[in-house]
């Protein structure tokens, strides 16, 4: 029962504060009784998520490599430079990974792409990084299939629990940001922690029903909502004009907060501040382009894409092609694990935030008027094959999508 | 909105990088720099443990010495790389972008007169600097020195405490500036000695947890002298 109550208090510490690093111990784990064959699994070190994947992880005799993202998690870390493959040679070299299994293969988050070079991590200890499933409550059904990972487990989510735990984290971390004022207006403060509490409960918990953000459609349709209720509490409080004033002011800057916040690459917000200001979505600036001329078809963009942007052809030339560029979320693991240097830009515009990729930009903003005919894959129908999107080109995919949309 | 900010702020930015450590270590870090280039002679060869934007390296090329810099981070070798061009002095330069444990990859056995490292360990636990320590004696020739400077953990337990209340103070504003959490290192000198090094001398600073922890590889056929109790020496 105390063990309970502990491991409850715990979780709750770490997921109000998972907005800060927390780093756990470095090193080889075993989960389990792992032998020289069992599945080694990569992680960063973050305390939340190391602690979620061992009980994810409960029940596969296996190892954890944990290496070292400074306590922040995979994807912020690969993304800000912080979790390269210079971590994960470490972490291997360290444990002596070599000597423990015999095999030479390592299970890694895809959220790890942006950061982690895995030629280099190849080329430096023999291993080979295969890409597992994003979340983690996949891995049971990723090792049930027997390391297979089918496109389904690739796709980043953010579902309620998760959209929970980020309201109320991101709520701790403004009201710790503001809890100074307290000591002055205490009464204020304490509401405007409130409303923040609110509007982030109120706008992800509703986040799927809300309108899409276009022309800030999503955003006015949380201050309508909210502002409601607070007209309702103001006519039974009879609030003069000026107190309405004051508070519809208040509850503006908080909506306004919510709908700046982060934008970044998250699964919901890709873009910067400027471009939400001045367009009123939050759509990504990276619009990918493959040059054909370059790609070797080595799959690697498909296979950490979140966001199933890219599809393979498989009649006639063997090579990728960017589907669906506007659901890129600008994450750039499919430009870090490019290997033949064939991503080209679009829109010319990115945001900045990815410090992991040299020369990026130079990249971004390369010329790519040779590739204007690639603008004919844009939205192109796609099947899944092994697993894997493919482009369906044939007559024969043809009838095999009009079958499955029958 | 704030936390976006927060990002775009803390993010690694090496041109800031140099002021920021200054700042947080009040100055001493580069006075501890030069004292550990006054050890380095003409024509010594150099190796920089995380040389981040030269600092050090630096000082060190212009004693003469021949200086390989190790780091992970390509923004800050390129940095070093600049500063290096504009004194003229990446004739004796040399970088690596590589991890801390690759060092035998690059390096031969007793190949190097001088290892270098400053505030560098302290992201690593036990087991890494171990390692570190070993490959760095295996690297060194005999008579070669490792020169290490970092936070450590202070030996008495009232130290102990006042270091913690320190660092909870300064947790967030090294975090804004740097980034980076780094952690006071507990027993340096004896993770070094472990690794077969022979303890010369270690630098304190009053009112300070840095220490500088000069440790030798014992020439082939020990004399009498390396017994000698350890030296102490508290600079003011």
């Amino acid at each position: 029962m105390i063990r309970r109550i502990r491991g409850f208090l715990w979780e709750t510490f770490h997921t109000l504060f998972r907005n800060f690093n927390f780093p756990c111990d470095l090193g080889l784990f075993r989960i389990g009784q792992p032998g020289p064959h069992s599945p080694v699994f990569l992680s960063g070190n973050y305390t939340l998520v190391v602690e979620r994947l061992r009980r994810a992880l409960a029940g596969v005799d296996c190892y954890l490599l944990v290496a070292n993202s400074r306590g922040s998690n995979v994807w912020c870390a690969a993304g800000m430079n912080e979790f390269s493959e210079h971590d994960v040679i470490d972490a291997i070299n360290v444990a002596g990974l070599a000597g423990i299994v015999s095999h030479r293969r390592i299970i890694a988050p895809p959220y790890a792409a942006p950061g982690v070079n895995v030629r280099a991590v190849q080329r430096e200890t023999g291993f080979h990084i295969q890409w597992g499933p994003t979340h983690l409550n996949d891995l049971p059904r990723y090792v049930g299939q027997n390391f297979k990972r089918t496109n389904d487990m690739l796709a980043v989510q953010f579902g309620f629990r998760d959209r929970i735990e980020q309201a109320l984290a991101n709520t701790c971390c403004y009201s710790m940001t503001i809890a100074l004022g307290l000591l002055f207006w205490p009464k204020f403060v304490l509401a405007v922690m409130g409303m923040i509490l609110v509007a982030y409960l109120f706008g992800f918990a509703f986040w799927y029903r809300l309108p899409e953000e276009r022309g800030w459609r999503h955003t006015s349709t949380l201050m309508l909502s909210l502002s409601a209720p607070l007209i309702l509490f103001g006519v039974s409080r009879h609030w003069t004009p000026g107190a309405f004033l004051q508070w519809e002011a208040t509850l503006l800057g908080v909506v306004l907060l919510v709908a700046m916040d982060a934008c970044g690459s998250t699964p919901i917000y890709k873009t910067t501040i400027a471009h939400w200001l001045r367009h009123g979505d939050y759509e990504s600036l990276f619009d990918p382009v493959i040059d054909p001329a370059r790609c070797t078809n080595c799959m690697n963009c498909v296979l950490v894409c979140p966001k199933d942007v890219f599809a393979a052809r498989r009649n006639g030339a063997r090579k990728v092609v960017a589907v669906h560029p506007r659901n890129c979320i600008d994450c750039l693991a499919c430009v870090k694990q490019c290997y033949d240097d064939a991503f080209f830009n679009r829109s010319g515009q990115y945001k900045g935030d990815v410090k992991s990729i040299p020369r990026l930009h130079e990249i971004m903003t390369r010329d790519w008027s040779h590739l204007r005919a690639e603008d004919k894959w844009i939205d192109h129908p796609t099947t899944i094959r092994n697993g894997l999107p493919v482009v369906a080109e044939a007559a024969v995919e043809a009838r095999v999508l009009e079958e499955a949309r029958l | 909105m704030l936390m976006y900010s927060w990002m775009k702020f803390v993010e690694i930015a090496p041109e800031r990088y140099d002021w920021a450590v200054s700042f947080i270590t009040g100055g001493r870090i580069d006075r501890i720099k030069d004292r550990i280039a006054d050890q380095v002679r003409a024509g010594d060869r150099v190796v920089d443990i995380g040389c981040g934007t030269g600092t050090l390296g630096l000082r060190c090329l212009e004693k003469g010495a021949y200086v390989t810099g190790l780091d992970a981070s390509e923004f800050m070798l390129e940095q070093f790389r600049k500063s290096a061009a504009e004194r003229g002095l990446t004739e004796r330069l040399k970088l690596i972008q590589a991890s801390v444990t690759q060092l035998e990859k690059h390096f031969a056995d007793e190949s190097v007169d001088v290892i270098t490292s400053t505030m560098v360990l302290g992201e690593f636990p036990r087991e890494y600097l171990d390692f570190i320590f070993r490959h760095c004696h295996r690297i060194l020739r005999p008579g070669g020195r490792l020169l290490t400077a970092d936070e450590v953990w202070p030996d008495t337990p009232g130290r102990r405490m006042i270091a913690r209340a320190t660092m909870a103070a300064f947790w967030i504003p090294q975090f804004l500036l740097l980034r980076r959490v780094t952690y006071p290192i507990s027993d340096l000198e004896g993770l070094i000695a472990l690794a077969g090094f022979h303890i010369e001398r270690v630098d304190r600073w009053p009112g300070s947890s840095f220490r500088l922890v000069y440790g030798v590889r014992p020439p082939q056929f020990p004399e009498a002298e390396d017994t000698a109790p350890m030296r102490e020496v508290t600079i003011r």
